[in-house]
């Protein structure tokens, strides 16, 4: 490239006066290079004057030269996530993630187990605050509104995380039995679960409650997998 | 040094709780049915087995379940609190259920117990560390080469 300066005829012309001025002008535009005193003393000579060193200049970098393996011409692979490598884990697709059956076992039975002590308790609250005299003082509102909640509360509870493990525990025995995971494991595990918990009740009880939970299986195993 | 094996702090309260609930009624099936079998007379053991299953199993499975979840809300919070993981951790926890689940009963009650589950505590803890130490001393790095060599410079 033509340096401003560097041409031979026009210095050497005006060496005199433009050298004076030209040194600072000249140790400004260089502050990078180190070797800043040839640029300082010769700026009559135009190839000594500071340019890129020539590994630094693009038209060295040439990526067909380098290794094949460092895959440079496909640009930033590495940041391309593929949705299957993330996990093969046949659970870890649906809608709430798990594990495994130790994972649906102990996360459904809490939830469950949670879930109705908050709905046993409400339904407490709401008993103990009706059965009450509006009267009242208001320990004695507390105390009955706490016999009702720990009478509620614990019962629904315990009722639905037993029904939650009775399910998980049929499910995963379905999919080792069948050694397949689909939601017919489902309604065939919440079958045999309303079965079971209404068995010391008859027949009649025992079919009616094993319809009953195994819709609301089918019905949770479709809107997990479809979400 | 964290431990990946477990979710992360807040939902391993469900997981928890789900896991000690499940436990303790599957626990509770088993003895409360020989119980209820047992002490039974002879032509009704087998609903005597089913009732005492039906009113007992789901009581000690929401003990155990609480105690599970207790211990899993102290542990998170310690571990909040403290900003490390280490076996201090659930002996701490196990401290503060023993005393929190037995607050009911006085001072004296609630600080009886919380020593007792402490203790158990760090019994399940030091045997857990025995038996990681003893997994992974077949896998030490061995320095290569100094097996009856003479040292270099020597």
């Amino acid at each position: 490239m033509v340096w401003p300066f560097g041409s031979s005829k026009k210095d050497t012309e005006s060496s005199p006066a433009p050298v004076t001025s030209n040194e600072p002008l000249i140790v400004d535009r260089a502050p990078t290079t180190t070797d800043s005193s040839p640029s300082a003393t010769s700026s009559s000579q135009s190839s000594s004057l500071p340019e890129l060193p020539s590994f630094l200049s693009s038209e060295s970098f040439d990526i067909s030269k380098l290794h094949p393996l460092a895959g440079l011409d496909k640009g930033l692979e590495a940041l391309d996530l593929e949705d299957d490598a993330l996990s093969d884990l046949p659970g870890s697709k649906g809608f709430l993630p798990s594990r495994g059956w130790s994972d649906d076992l102990c996360y459904g039975s809490g939830t469950m187990y949670m879930g109705g002590l908050a709905l046993g308790g409400a339904y407490g609250l709401a008993e103990g605050l009706r059965h009450s005299p509006a009267s009242a003082p208001a320990k004695l509102k507390l105390n009955s509104v706490l016999n009702a909640v720990t009478r509620r509360g614990p019962y629904l509870g315990n009722s639905a995380g037993i029904l939650a493990i009775s399910y998980n525990v049929f499910n995963g025995l379905l999919d080792v039995y069948r050694s397949y995971h689909d939601a017919y494991n489902s309604i065939g595990a919440g079958a045999i679960t309303g079965i079971l918990f209404r068995s010391t009740k008859g027949i009649k009880q025992m079919a009616i409650s094993g319809a009953l939970m195994g819709t609301a299986a089918g019905v949770w195993s479709y809107l997990t997998s479809s979400i | 040094m964290a431990d990946h094996t477990r979710d992360p702090c807040p939902i391993v309260i469900v997981n928890d709780f789900g896991g000690a609930f499940s436990m303790g009624v599957i626990g509770g099936t088993i003895w409360h049915g020989i119980k209820g079998f047992r002490n039974s007379p002879s032509g009704e053991r087998r609903s005597g087995a089913i009732a005492a299953i039906r009113s007992r199993a789901p009581v000690v499975g929401g003990n155990f379940g609480s105690w599970g979840g207790v211990f899993s809300i102290f542990d998170c919070a310690i571990k909040g609190i403290r900003r490390k993981e280490d076996p201090f951790n659930p002996i701490l926890a196990g401290f503060c259920t023993g005393g929190a689940l037995a607050m009911r009963g006085g001072f004296k009650h609630a600080r009886n117990s919380a020593i007792t589950c402490g203790c158990l505590l760090a019994v399940f803890e030091g045997v857990g560390i025995a038996m990681s130490s003893y997994m992974s001393r077949a896998s030490k790095p061995q320095l290569p080469g100094v097996e009856g060599g003479v040292p270099l410079g020597a």
